[in-house]
Order: structure tokens, then C-alpha cells, then sequence
């Protein structure tokens, strides 16, 4: 057994680090998210996942304790999903350590994971939510309207406005531009798709500058696809529902969703 | 004074004093309450200038354009050109900070006479623009820019920090849209940090950044400056280490405590500066930045953006699955004792020696540049051999160098032919002149053997390089490609022998092939005429 010398504990420690920064990515939402979000994150990701950060989130140690809790909660499950591809990454690169394996795996699904743990994050909840009801928005009413408002456009802008009677008491309410909604819509898908095709193209080339075998290539971006529709069959943000309510903000940030 | 042309000398001295004259007016003006932006875009300018003189004085057209600029933004800044046009908008716009009558909110020294400030700057500025203008470039400032991609970073850089120290001086807000400087980092957080690194890792970096443009412009000043030495070992192992670590703790930190860091206090600091405020961690946040900054200096090129920067995790960890990264052709290194790239580089690689520890991914066998690379293609640009190219074509010869050992000749005729015959080769040595020297010819049949010549790699004086520079332009040989072939495969009318479409240069007496389907013309020929 080669002896490790000087940094080389470190670097190798280093290696789990990487591997837990995709899955601290991914799954870090789910902590984020308190009591008034957690209804509408229902409707983006697994309710189990919210569910049980949801209890540490809201366990009576304090603010910002229980942010702690639950964004590490979250964490734990992001990185072991992460720990689960590496897995089967293991299981296809039969003679390379698991730590290496799961590296590699979790890293090619770092183009995931940051979509839905920072992107959705930021745009939901940081942008999405200040925006929709600009002053004194009522807490009762955030989720509740903003989910109505995922369906689609024309039933969003109808809702929108069969409410802004009622919501107009707690400041201005906006609703989306219905005329071009249709555009929007299919960036949207075209803006998924692409991504996709990101994915696979920026998993290809890791695995050829970490020395992959080229054999492998192709089992690894068949997991590569299957991990892609599990995550959008279990119902997680990447859904077009989203984008379309990412690009709707986009839209309204620029002045053309008015 | 005369409206003569600038000497070198004269030119740095006068940018010296517009620099150090708006860093009085900066200073001054924060103290008394008049505080323009103009007066910092003038500084930033100033600074621009005389950080990358040999650019601009080697482009003089480029900086009287820059002198103009500053010279109509400044007039900009007189109240009947001023924009936004109304006080309301102007209030929305700087926070309140500034007031919309120059000098009418704090102390002023001179009370609504700005113009006493303000006309004789201008003045200045448009008196440098007019000497610039009537100044040759010059040739020697011309030619220290001899990295070709470099004219293109500086020009980018500067491009950026003038619309950074544009934005820092209008104002700011607690909420980002309203915010010119905090909308400038969400944007570079989005495009930069999160979306880029997927396609081309660090470029941000290399480019954009103004802070980078900032060590870029400063260190290059200080020519003799080498800072405080780095082992190479304990650089490329800090890498591998300081990367994931800086990332999880950030990720943990703001992620986990983000409402900690509001933005607001910063804010808040500006429009209420009261002590208070101070415990506010966004406050020791940027004075810890800056301090990183300021102290990275002491230690070499870049240390800033190599071991401080917390963009760097994201830029890195996200840069992982890159699409592209700079090349290194393993195959096209000379070993050379003096290795230029390595000199060159901001990042401080060592390209010719594997690192201990992470051998199996060192440079040389992946082939490929690490992720922190910033891409500034100062490698790529001073590397003779074009190891940090993608193909070349063209070898080209160093003659100087050549002993005529002739092994060229072998290895061309040999790894082309399987037989070692140096009149069939690409390459040839003759003796020339008196003494008679060994002169190295490449023909025009070269074509470099597709990208992997032989002769480099036998060569043991290096005379022969890959000519990146293009010196062999005029020599063209056109080699079908792949779909070309096979067109002319299928082509039943096609003119083209399908065997043969190559200008090998093997057989000078007359090709086989060649000689073969000729007689079958010749053939057809007599028989036609029979």
C-alpha cells in the first residue's frame, strides 16, 4: 500500500468533498423551504423529501437552527442520491475505487442537481415570490394563488385576475401577458431540452479527461439518461410547469410579462 | 503648452496627474458631500490607463477615443446634459447619496461653482485627447503586445472595469434591479458562476473580471516585482484541496445563514453611516475581500484569484464537466529548458513536470489544461511548438539550430514510407554556403503527416517547429477529407482517380498508381484515335 504523504490526505479527502457538493445541491431545496413555500414545493419535488425536512425545519430551536436543520437534512438526501448513481457507476466501472466511481457520477450530475437546488431556489423563492405580490403581500394567500397560477398561462392570467380584486387590498398584483405566452411556453420546453443535451455532452467529456474507459462510455450516459427520467418522473422542478414560471419571471424582470 | 505629440514619457505623466487629480476629487468629494460620478469614472480611467500604458500608448487612437469619452461624459455631468434629466429620477437612481445640485447637499469647499472643478478637468482631459490624437503609435509599445489574443483580453477588461467603475459610481440600492453594482455580480454569478463554467470553465475569470483586471493591470506594472515564492508542489496540491473545501464552506454559509447576509446592511452603511452598523457581517465581508485583495498582492501574479476568491469554487467545481478546455498536445512538447507558457501563465502551471501525488491527471496525460484555468491563452500565444493548439497543419524549421544529423530525413521517409530512404523524404538537408552549413528544406508536399509529424519528434536540436504563426502560408496542400473521398468514391463521374488524390511526394520519379491510370488513358486514347 503506497504511503500517503504530506497534502495527499487531504487530496484524497477532497474527493468526497466534490462528491458532496452536487448532492448538497440538489437536495439543499427541500430544507429551504419553510412552512409558507412547502405547500407549492409540493407540486415541484417529492412530498416525502419535504415532508422530512420540513419536521427538522420547523422543530422549535430557532430561526435560524432550524434553517440549519433543514437545509442539512436535504443535504443528506441530495448526497445520497448522489451516493446511489455512484453506485451503479461502480457497478459499470468494475475496477476503479467507489469513492473515484461516485466522484465521477455525482460531478456529470452536477448540471441536475444545480438546477433544481439553486436555480429553482433563486427564482422561486428569492425572486419569484417578492415579485408576485409586491407590498404587504399576505402570507396566507402566497402559495395558495401562486400554485393556481401553475397550470398555465391563459388559466394562470385568469386566475390572476379573477383575484385581483381580492389581492389588490395587499398591494399591486400582475398577471402574465396571455398574448405571448405561447412563446414562452416553447422556449421553455426548448431551454429543458437543450439542458438535457448539455448534461449528456458535459458528462461525455468528464469522463474522458478523468480517464474513463471508452468502453464505458456509453453505459455511463445510459444511467446518465435513466437518473434524467427518474428525476422528471418523480416529479421534481425541472417539470415544464417551472421553467415556464422561471421564464415568466424573466419575462416580467424585462418588461414584457406586464 | 504646445499640441505637440506625446513622448512616452510625457504621456504617463500626464495620465499620473489625472489619476492622482481624481483621486483628490474622489476623496475630497466624499468628505464634503460632492461626489460626481463622472469624477469616478475619470479616476477609473485614469488608472485603466496607466496600468496598461504600453496598450494604450502602443494604440494612441484607442486612448484619445477613451480621453473623448471621458471629456463627454464629463460634460454630461453639467446640469443642462445631465441624465437622467429629473431630480426624481435622479433620487431613485443614486439612493439619495448624491444630491441632483452638485455640491448642494454636504459641505461644499466652494459653494455652487462646480463648474471651477468641473471646466478645468475637462479641459485637461480634452487636451490630452487632442495630443493623443496628433501621437504615432508607438513601435516599441506596439511591439511588447505581441501575444495576439492579449490585445483582445485587455481590450475586454478595460471594456468591463469602465462600466464597473461607471455603475459603482451611480449609486446604490439594497434591492438588486435598482442596484447598477449588485445587478452587475448577480449577473456575473448567473452567467459567470452558474451557466458559463458548463461551457467554458473559468473564462469569467480570464476576461470579465475586474478584479482580475484589476491584478492584471497592477502586477504587470511593477515589472521586476516576483512576489513571494510558491512551491509548485504545494500549488497544485492547494488546488486540489482549496477548491472543495471553499466551496462547501460557502455553499453551507450562504445557503444555510443567506438572511445573515443582507445585502441591506450594506446599504445601510452608505445612506446611514453611523458606527452601528458596523458589526453587520456584509460589511466585514467586503473589508475581508478587500483585504484578501490587497494582501494577495504580496505573493505572486494572481494569488487572489488563485487561493481568495470564493467564486473560484463554483467557477472550478462547475468548470469540472467543461465542454472545452485549453489543449495540450503532449506529443508537441519539447521539453524546452525555457518554457515560455509556463512563464506566462497566470495561473502558475508547470506544464513539463507530472505532480506528485496526482500523476495519472497531471497536464500531460489528460491533454488538457486543469479547471482553474482562466483561459487567457498567454500559453496557447507564446508557446513555439503549438502545444496549446488544436491542429496545425504546417511544421516550419529553425535553421540556426540544425546539426545535420539528418534523422528528419530518416524518420520522414520511414514513418510516411515504412522504408528509410531520405530521397523520398519531406524534408532535406543540404549544405549550403561557405563553410558549408546544414540548411533544413521542407517541401511543398509536406502536410505535417496529418497533425502527428515524425521529424519533431526524432529532431534532437528542436529545429524543427510547428509553424503557428502561419510563416508557411502560401504553401497549401489540399487534402480531400473524409466526405470528400467518399463522394468521389461514389461519383461515377467523377474526373479525380479515386485511388490516388494525394500530393504524397513519395515517389518524385512518378507514382505507380498515378503512372498506371495515366496508361490506362493513354490507352483509351490510341484506342479512340485507332
Amino acid at each position: 500500500m503506497r504511503q500517503v504523504k504530506g497534502l495527499g490526505g487531504w487530496i484524497r479527502s477532497a474527493i468526497w468533498l466534490e462528491l458532496i457538493i452536487p448532492g448538497y445541491f440538489f437536495g439543499k431545496t427541500f430544507g429551504t423551504a419553510d412552512a409558507k413555500f412547502r405547500f407549492l414545493d409540493t407540486f415541484m419535488y417529492p412530498p416525502l423529501f419535504i415532508n422530512i425536512c420540513g419536521y427538522f425545519r420547523d422543530l422549535p430551536v430557532g430561526y435560524y437552527t432550524g434553517r440549519f436543520l433543514g437545509v442539512l437534512v436535504g443535504a443528506i438526501i441530495g448526497v445520497l442520491c448522489a451516493l446511489l448513481i455512484g453506485v451503479f457507476y461502480k457497478w459499470v466501472l468494475k475496477d476503479w475505487a467507489y469513492s473515484k466511481a461516485a466522484r465521477l457520477g455525482s460531478l456529470a450530475f452536477i448540471l441536475v442537481a444545480l438546477l433544481t437546488g439553486f436555480m429553482s431556489d433563486m427564482f422561486n423563492e428569492s425572486i419569484g415570490m417578492g415579485l408576485r405580490i409586491e407590498q404587504n403581500k399576505p402570507e396566507e394567500l402566497v402559495g395558495k394563488f401562486l400554485v393556481q397560477d401553475y397550470g398555465s398561462f391563459a388559466k394562470g392570467t385568469l386566475i390572476t385576475e379573477q383575484n385581483a380584486g381580492l389581492l389588490a387590498a395587499y398591494g399591486r398584483v400582475r398577471a402574465n401577458n396571455e398574448a405571448s405566452a405561447k412563446n414562452w411556453w416553447i422556449a421553455s420546453i426548448i431551454f429543458i431540452y437543450v439542458w438535457f443535451g448539455l448534461y449528456l455532452l458535459c458528462a461525455h467529456r468528464f469522463f474522458k479527461r478523468n480517464l474513463v474507459p471508452r468502453a464505458a462510455f456509453f453505459k455511463l450516459q445510459m444511467i446518465n439518461a435513466a437518473v434524467f427520467v427518474i428525476y422528471l418522473r418523480m416529479g421534481f422542478g425541472i417539470s415544464p410547469s417551472e421553467y415556464h414560471y422561471i421564464l415568466t419571471r424573466f419575462q416580467y424582470l424585462f418588461g414584457g410579462g406586464i | 503648452m504646445a499640441l505637440t505629440a506625446f513622448t512616452r514619457e510625457e504621456f504617463v505623466r500626464h495620465v499620473r496627474n489625472m489619476a492622482l487629480l481624481g483621486l483628490v476629487l474622489y476623496i475630497g468629494g466624499i468628505l464634503t458631500g460632492y461626489v460626481t460620478n463622472w469624477v469616478c469614472l475619470m479616476l477609473g480611467l485614469c488608472a485603466l490607463t496607466l496600468f496598461f500604458t504600453e496598450f494604450y500608448y502602443g494604440r494612441t487612437k484607442g486612448a484619445s477615443y477613451f480621453w473623448f469619452f471621458v471629456f463627454i461624459y464629463g460634460m454630461g455631468n453639467y446640469r443642462p446634459f445631465r441624465f437622467p434629466l429629473n431630480a426624481e429620477s435622479w433620487k431613485l437612481q443614486t439612493n439619495d447619496i448624491i444630491d441632483w445640485i452638485v455640491g448642494g447637499k454636504g459641505v461644499m469647499l466652494l459653494p455652487k461653482t462646480d463648474w471651477v472643478m468641473l471646466t478645468p478637468l475637462l479641459a485637461y482631459t480634452l487636451y490630452i485627447a487632442i495630443r493623443l490624437f496628433k501621437t504615432p503609435p508607438d513601435p516599441a509599445a506596439k511591439a511588447n503586445i505581441t501575444v495576439p489574443t492579449k490585445k483582445w483580453r485587455m481590450f475586454t477588461q478595460t471594456f468591463v472595469l469602465v462600466w464597473y467603475f461607471e455603475i459603482f459610481a451611480s449609486g446604490m440600492t439594497a434591492r438588486p434591479i435598482e442596484n447598477p453594482e449588485l445587478l452587475f455580480w448577480a449577473l456575473a454569478m448567473l452567467l459567470g458562476s452558474l451557466l458559463l463554467p458548463f461551457f467554458i470553465g473559468r473564462w469569467f475569470c480570464g476576461w470579465f473580471c475586474p478584479v482580475g483586471a484589476l491584478q492584471d493591470g497592477i502586477l504587470k506594472h511593477f515589472k521586476n516585482y516576483t512576489g513571494i515564492k510558491i512551491s509548485d508542489k504545494f500549488r497544485s496540491q492547494i488546488n486540489r484541496i482549496y477548491v472543495p473545501v471553499i466551496m462547501v464552506g460557502t455553499i453551507i454559509v450562504v445557503y444555510t445563514f443567506e438572511r445573515v447576509f443582507q445585502l441591506a446592511s450594506s446599504a445601510e452603511m452608505i445612506t446611514s453611516p453611523d458606527w452601528k452598523n458596523l458589526w453587520k457581517p456584509m460589511v466585514w465581508t467586503k473589508v475581508l475581500t478587500n483585504g484578501m485583495f490587497l494582501g494577495s498582492l504580496l505573493f505572486a501574479y494572481r494569488v487572489y484569484c488563485r487561493y481568495f476568491c470564493w467564486y473560484i469554487g463554483y467557477r472550478v467545481t462547475l468548470g469540472q464537466p467543461a465542454l472545452y478546455r485549453v489543449p495540450f498536445k503532449t506529443d508537441r512538447c519539447q521539453i524546452c529548458p525555457e518554457c515560455p507558457p509556463e512563464e506566462h501563465c497566470v495561473m502558475g502551471y508547470q506544464f513539463q513536470s507530472k505532480p506528485e501525488g496526482e500523476e495519472e491527471l497531471s497536464i500531460r496525460n489528460i491533454g488538457e489544461v486543469p479547471a482553474t484555468c482562466t483561459l487567457c491563452y498567454e500559453c496557447r500565444d507564446t508557446c513555439p511548438h503549438g502545444v496549446f493548439r488544436g491542429r496545425i497543419n504546417r511544421i516550419n524549421v529553425i535553421p540556426e539550430r540544425c546539426v545535420g544529423c539528418r534523422l528528419c530525413e530518416l524518420a520522414c521517409s520511414g514513418g510516411r514510407l515504412g522504408v528509410f530512404d531520405p530521397s523520398r523524404s519531406n524534408i532535406q538537408i543540404e549544405m549550403e554556403g561557405m563553410p558549408e552549413l546544414p540548411l533544413p528544406k521542407i517541401k511543398d508536399t509536406c502536410d505535417a503527416c496529418n497533425g502527428d509529424p515524425k521529424c519533431i519528434k526524432v529532431c534532437p536540436a528542436r529545429v524543427i517547429i510547428w509553424d503557428k504563426e502561419g510563416v508557411r502560408k502560401d504553401i497549401k496542400v489540399n487534402r480531400p477529407g473524409v466526405i470528400k473521398k467518399f463522394f468521389r468514391k461514389i461519383n461515377p463521374f467523377s474526373k479525380a482517380p479515386a485511388a490516388c488524390d494525394t500530393l504524397c511526394g513519395a515517389y518524385p520519379q512518378g507514382c505507380p498508381t498515378c503512372d498506371k491510370s495515366k496508361a490506362v488513358v493513354n490507352e483509351e486514347a490510341k484506342g479512340v484515335a485507332a
